[in-house]
């Protein structure tokens, strides 16, 4: 084969090299298309003690039978009706998921209802769709107090609800839910109902143990609310039952003193004997030494 | 003066370990001076904070740079050296719940513990038995991980110390320290330890550094066996066959604080043993494991939904049981 063969060879291999993406990506879109991926975005709101609020896109596509996250996909996030405002841009993590948090200071526009439009929009690239995410967030709010009236362990949560004028009224007739938090996963411990005219309601503290001075920390939480989204209120006190656990680290057994007394026994007297053997030794070594020093000074020494 | 061809060559290499030595010191002291900025690992980033105090840090690539103070913050390191690993979570005692009505042996918490701990198709840290008490009951799947015994026969029987027991309950293996004899395979009753009998498959960097609680890289000629995913309960996760089980079937918790979840629920763990009937496999041996299991009541799927789509090799493991033995019979009959 000649060089001239060689390079145009070379050259369609690294062609081909080249195209075999596209090939691939070829066969999976549909009648020709350049798109491959159909993500799916879901907003999530989020409401925190102190006020903050967070906006979490999740963006997922499917493989076979699967939904995987998308990692390091851009997610625009605006507020109001046709995306009047834009509130910031995030990158997905590992999880496909993109978080924004809005300072306080961020005000949304609410309208008079008391409800803000949000979305999130992934905008499409070359190998995947647009996709984007809408939800309508009526602004809450909790106030919870824990007290102990006559020795009873008392938590009691009012909530209040963004209304006309962006005046905020009594959240009634709704049921919050109550946890604690615990290393990997919040513990539900009950549920508060409030009342319909006051927004109020409130639940005995039950037993649970806390962390060594018994300190515990209590959340009210409303999750994944259709109109509310996920708002909690938390705080920390001191009802839990302290627990302070301490074990003594386990050794080998081999070392421990636990070993019976005729094993010790005859182990002193098997290092004892090695021992005295050896020093017998030394003995007898010495004392031939000096033996033969006392023999050389006797005249008769051949 | 003349230098002959050799004497040139000696001056030559007289110089460059010099150099060397030059190098050497300039990196132990730009390490030294890192190190005087502050304890542990640091990470640049753009934080925007008022400018301070300026400190030198010597980057992964070996440069001396001078930054900010208020753009270093303090990085946690995901590898666990041994000693560390030796020290438990403090005021934690880790258990496990069981719920073998949820398992119907898709065997997810298999492949997401090799893939997590590196370990080859054969070697199975938690396996997944079908067992049938009786002729006359029902056969069941039972997930069996290591069961981490607050009074483990493989910590006291080893001989040289390579397996301790943790102030949170967990009970690693030190490979750097097990001379692979055996001992704790054959204490263990519940043969829940495996025997690295051959290299690992992948190849690691040779600066790798191994650590207890992953048991990565692995080691030739040493038992491994469940770990209870230390790494990730440091780091405030659940282990990765709980969370890769769909069924729901492995709870994990901290029974100090009394509560176990598996990813979706978290329940009391007091109420769920006392209201399940929840029991340790043979207890009456004493070893006290941590790991509690709900009997397979009120099952929802029929038990031969875990034999669809196994390869005969896994197949093979319960032909011995009576009701796969009965299936085989009958289907030879018709």
């Amino acid at each position: 084969m000649d060089l001239k063969k060689r390079y145009i060879l070379l050259l369609v291999s690294a062609l081909f090299l080249y195209a075999s993406p596209f090939i691939a990506q070829d066969k999976e879109t549909e009648e020709g298309e350049e798109v491959l991926y159909e993500p799916s975005l879901a907003l999530h709101y989020f409401k925190n003690t102190d006020g903050a609020r967070i906006l979490t896109g999740e963006i997922k596509v499917k493989r076979g039978r699967q939904f995987l996250p998308l990692e390091n996909a851009e997610i625009k996030f605006f507020a109001g009706v046709d995306a009047q405002i834009n509130l910031g841009t995030a990158k997905s993590n590992k999880q496909g998921k993109a978080i924004l948090e809005l300072s306080k200071e961020t005000e949304l526009p609410f309208d008079d209802s008391g409800a803000v439009v949000l979305s999130a929009k992934y905008e499409a690239e070359e190998n995947s769709q647009e996709t984007s995410d809408e939800k309508t967030i009526i602004d809450i709010a909790f106030e919870m107090t824990l007290e102990e009236v006559d020795s009873i362990k008392t938590i009691r949560l009012t909530a209040t609800k963004m209304g006309k004028n962006k005046e905020m009224f009594p959240l009634g007739d709704f049921e919050i839910d109550v946890f604690v938090k615990r290393l990997y996963s919040d513990l539900k411990i009950g549920s508060i109902y409030l009342d319909a005219e006051t927004g109020s309601g409130e639940m005995e503290m039950p037993t649970i143990p806390g962390d060594s001075i018994g300190n515990i920390v209590v959340i009210a939480r409303v999750t994944e609310n259709d109109e509310y989204g996920t708002v909690e209120q938390s705080a920390e006190v001191k009802w839990g039952t302290p627990v302070e656990y301490r074990t003594s680290r386990l050794g080998p057994a081999l070392w421990s003193s636990n070993a019976p007394l005729w094993m010790t026994i005859t182990l002193y007297i098997f290092i004892a004997g090695v021992f005295y053997h050896l020093i017998l030794i030394i003995n007898r070594l010495f004392k031939i030494k000096k033996l033969g020093l006392e023999a050389r000074k006797d005249p008769n020494f051949k | 003066m003349n230098h002959s061809k050799d004497e040139r060559m000696e001056d030559k290499k007289k110089n460059e370990s010099r150099r060397n030595f030059l190098k050497l010191g300039f990196g132990l002291g730009a390490a030294s001076l890192a190190s005087v900025a502050g304890s542990g690992l640091f990470n640049l980033s753009s934080v925007n904070a008022e400018p301070s105090e300026k400190v030198k840090v010597l980057t992964q690539d070996g440069k001396l740079l001078e930054v900010d103070k208020s753009q270093l913050h303090p990085v946690q390191n995901d590898i666990i050296c041994r000693q560390e690993s030796k020290i438990g979570l403090p005021n934690r005692k880790f258990v496990m719940v069981i719920d073998l009505a949820k398992c119907k042996n898709v065997r997810k918490c298999i492949t997401a513990c090799q893939e997590g701990h590196h370990l080859s198709a054969e070697q199975e840290w938690i396996k997944v038995f079908l067992l049938q008490d009786s002729e006359q009951t029902a056969p069941y799947w039972f997930p069996r991980p290591c069961f981490h015994c607050d009074n483990p026969l493989c910590v006291s029987v080893c001989p040289v110390g390579a397996t301790y027991k943790r102030s949170d309950g967990i009970v690693l293996v030190d490979a750097e320290r097990c001379i692979g004899c055996k001992f704790c395979m054959t204490g263990c009753p519940f043969s829940a330890r495996q025997f690295h009998w051959k290299k690992p498959e992948r190849d690691y960097d040779k600066e790798i550094q191994y650590s207890p609680e992953t048991n990565i890289p692995p080691k030739e000629g040493t038992v491994g066996k469940c770990v209870f995913c230390a790494d990730k309960l440091r780091k405030g996760e659940l282990p990765r066959c709980l969370s890769a089980c769909p069924m729901g079937v492995i709870y994990f918790g901290d029974m100090i604080e009394d509560a176990v979840t598996n990813g979706s629920e978290t329940v009391r763990f007091s109420e769920l043993i006392t209201n399940r009937s929840g029991y340790r496999k043979f207890e009456e041996l004493g070893t006290e494991p941590c790991v509690y299991y709900l009997p397979p009541v009120d099952r929802m799927f029929p038990v031969d939904r875990g034999l669809d789509g196994l390869d005969q090799e896994n197949l093979n493991r319960y032909k011995d049981v009576p009701y796969i033995k009965n299936l085989n019979s009958n289907e030879r009959g018709t």
